[in-house]
């Protein structure tokens, strides 16, 4: 079964929106767009902070704490998690899986400390990845700030050896572009991973959505597409249906 | 009604306390032993796994509360951790079976034939399935539960578990090509794998049938 998952970046308390992670531009409350999305037929709300580990500090507790008083589907949070106690305080506030990158390729260590703590189904592992020239692609830190020289296949493989529940990752060519999902890399890490996959970065278009699917993506994260009122949730989710998907359906 | 759930410091308190008031239902976090036995109804709610649970629910003093609760026919109810506590014993540990409450006699495993990296089968479970609830007939939940036969929840374990009396078994959904418990009861417990509070309009209808329901 497929899930349609409505990503919200977010800056201060603002929903934003970059392309390629730049050039961030404000959209609006995320209260309101996420409790839209809710209400539209969303199977899950994905909030990441995409400066917090820039100036070392986020408003996520107090979105995801607000979130949580009407919006009743699960809620993944990422953007600066740190350790188990950044994770301890999200999960307090509501949050059901924190998600990691930039902690997680500093110390990997970091993952098996939050699973032993609250679960491993709570821990995601976020991969912005950027193709390279040799065609491979390389895992980027900070939001897409900062090289690792890591590469995508290697760091799922040892990323898994800690207990992980899930992997978010996302474009960073196809992020914000609506141009469609960089489908050989869905493909890439779907090949290197045995917990579910969640593909972000381009969707545009009904089409995309099968395509994610078909090279083995179990979910797919929503961001521009559904903000600038592309596109919306039951238009992919009737698509899906028609292509004979397993989905939630929206009533 | 004021609901008693168990604060163990395991679990999504904030959401299903809020759930809850959105069914109208006042909550109250609770690891008194007399808070817990004269309660109207106690939720036993839990993420993460059975072995640190255990050891907390046992430090708090609690695992004599919910034990003797059942006895004296008080209802619970579980909800995912909170249903794998609710067994005889979890493998979901390191080293040895961990002994759970034994309110509903089953037995927890991870769920078998995954990590296979074939396409379908990848642990943990997650996704919003279809739930077959058929409660046995003459069984008192019948007329309630059987209302949700076919709706979906959303579901996100590795660990599931299997009764050792069939009729304890009300509902279950399929997964890596087998029948995962979904809904289990025995006397006044009843317990959910999936969330309640994270399924939407349908998982808040669950919620507030499963904390009125009459003994």
């Amino acid at each position: 079964m497929k899930r349609l998952i409505a990503r919200l970046d977010v800056k201060g308390e603002n929903l934003i929106k970059g392309i390629h992670m730049e050039g961030l531009r404000v959209i609006g409350d995320p209260q309101v767009y996420a409790t839209d999305y809710y209400l539209g037929g969303a199977d899950e709300l994905l909030y990441i902070d995409l400066v917090a580990s820039l100036y070392g500090r986020s408003n996520l507790i107090e979105i995801v704490t607000r979130a949580c008083e009407n919006i009743f589907i699960p809620l993944t949070v990422g953007g600066g998690v740190r350790g188990v106690e950044d994770a301890r305080k999200l999960f307090i506030a509501g949050a059901d899986k924190v998600a990691l990158n930039t902690a997680a390729v500093a110390n990997p260590i970091v993952l098996t400390e939050i699973s032993q703590e609250f679960g491993a189904q709570c821990v995601v592992l976020s991969i912005e990845a950027k193709r390279k020239q040799d065609g491979c692609w390389e895992v980027l830190t900070e939001c897409g700030r900062q090289s690792t020289g890591l590469e995508v296949g290697e760091w799922l493989d040892t990323a898994q050896r800690h207990n992980i529940g899930e992997v978010l990752v996302t474009s960073v060519d196809c992020d914000g572009a609506r141009g469609g999902f960089d489908e050989a890399l869905i493909e890439y890490a779907c090949r290197h991973s045995s917990v579910p996959v969640v593909a972000s970065g381009g969707f545009g278009s009904l089409t995309d959505a099968c395509v994610a699917f078909e090279k083995g993506a179990d979910a797919i994260a929503i961001g521009s597409a559904l903000h600038f009122k592309k596109i919306s949730i039951i238009d992919i989710k009737h698509h899906l249906s028609n292509e004979k998907y397993e989905i939630r359906e929206v009533n | 009604m004021k609901v008693a759930v168990v604060d163990y410091e395991m679990g999504n308190l904030f959401s299903l306390q809020n759930a809850l008031k959105a069914i109208s239902h006042s909550s109250f976090l609770t690891r008194s032993r007399k808070e817990i036995l004269n309660a109207e109804h106690v939720i036993l709610p839990g993420v993460g796994s059975a072995e640190p649970a255990m050891t907390r629910l046992r430090n708090y003093e609690l695992i004599d509360a919910l034990i003797e609760r059942s006895k004296r026919g008080g209802l619970t109810s579980g909800i995912c951790l909170g249903m794998q506590l609710m067994a005889t014993a979890s493998t979901e540990s390191v080293c040895q079976s961990v002994q759970c409450l034994n309110l509903i006699p089953a037995t927890v495993n991870l769920i078998a034939g995954a990590r296979s990296k074939s396409e379908d089968i990848k642990l943990p479970s997650i996704g919003w399935y279809k739930t077959d609830i058929n409660p046995p007939e003459g069984n008192e939940h019948n007329g309630w539960l059987g209302r949700f036969d076919g709706q979906r929840f959303y579901y996100i374990h590795s660990y599931h578990l299997s009764v050792s009396t069939q009729n304890d078994m009300y509902g279950s959904y399929n997964y890596a090509h087998q029948k995962i418990a979904s809904v289990v009861g025995s006397g006044p417990n009843l317990a959910v794998q999936f969330h309640p509070e994270k399924s939407g309009a349908t998982g808040l209808e669950f919620l507030s049938c499963l904390v009125s329901r009459k003994a």
